[in-house]
């Protein structure tokens, strides 16, 4: 039975590394294994989770100006006209 | 080919491309331009929200995406088909904002780490396996002002949360796309996090969005002190 203490510093160490899916097979089932037997790492999990999504949410940009795609085909054609 | 190409290549170009992938000939630089219309033009929607949190104004933005289409093209035939494009565009886009026109700006900020709180720890549990009660708050904030505090991260930072959770690249693409390696890519993702988060909640704190009664939703590490 391993160390709960280094169980937990352990899986906070990895947070990011489970979170962003940069880790797999068994570092990350020992990951997700303590997660559901932890609340209180699972509590730092939920709120990095929930950052991370409200990141990607309201800071994806959406509305290219109009014709920008043409403005850019247009310039590449000028230089090879040249 | 799909059909949605015709709008802006012609069919028989198309066909020509096509022969000359299959035969191996050099392309010319016509069947290049529309191979690279065709296959790389189609990221400009993500790329301009990337050029917009690099250069902070759409203006500025379109300059350094058209700047960064034109090289991206000239070297495309250095370009390996089968490998990530995305990445290969996104770190021309990194290396012409750096050359080109960052110099015009403030150089570079850097923040001490002790003055980044640890804004990870709070102690609020979601029980339901629903949003935490601190994500309900930050959802208030405005979309306009999470990109300002976004923007005034620290450069270094500021990319690597921007490429990694707006963009959705991996360690290893954002390491490729900087020039630098993992470690320093997660070290900047880390910091530039808790930056961002500790931003974030100052402003709700300013705007009344969170109360100081309630303690948990301040940060463990300076619930306190004062």
């Amino acid at each position: 039975m391993a160390d709960p203490e280094t169980d937990c510093r352990t899986v906070l160490n990895k947070l990011y590394l489970y979170l962003d899916g940069e880790i797999s097979g068994e570092e990350f089932q020992v990951v997700a294994v303590h997660l559901e037997q932890c609340v209180s790492c699972f509590g730092h999990y939920g709120s990095e989770k929930d950052f991370k999504e409200l990141i990607h949410r309201k800071c994806h940009e959406s509305a290219v100006p109009e014709g920008l795609a043409e403005r850019i085909r247009v310039n590449i054609r000028r230089v090879l006209d040249d | 080919m799909s059909v949605g190409c015709l709008d802006h290549v012609g069919f028989e170009e198309e066909l020509d491309v096509a022969r000359d992938k299959s035969d191996g000939k050099a392309e010319t630089l016509e069947q290049r331009q529309a191979r690279f219309e065709q296959e790389a033009l189609p990221y400009l929607d993500g790329m301009f929200g990337a050029a917009m949190r690099l250069t902070r104004n759409p203006a500025d933005a379109e300059d350094l995406l058209q700047e960064t289409f034109l090289r991206a093209f000239s070297a495309y035939d250095s370009f390996e088909p089968g490998t990530n494009l995305k990445a290969w565009l996104y770190r021309i886009l990194m290396n012409t904002y750096i050359s080109s026109y960052r110099k015009q700006k403030r150089s570079p900020q850097t923040v001490p780490s002790e003055e980044l709180g640890d804004f990870s720890l709070y102690r609020q549990i979601i029980e339901d396996g629903g949003r935490t009660p601190e994500a309900e708050v930050l959802d208030k904030i405005p979309d306009a002002e999470v990109k300002a505090a976004l923007d005034e991260l620290p450069e270094q930072f500021r990319v690597a949360v921007l490429l990694a959770d707006v963009e959705g690249f991996s360690y290893k693409e954002i390491a490729d796309i900087t020039d630098t390696s993992i470690g320093t890519v997660m070290s900047r993702l880390h910091r530039g996090r808790k930056a961002l988060q500790k931003a974030l909640w100052e402003y709700a704190r300013a705007r009344g969005l969170v109360s100081e009664e309630e303690p948990w939703r301040t940060p463990r590490r300076t619930a306190g002190r004062s």
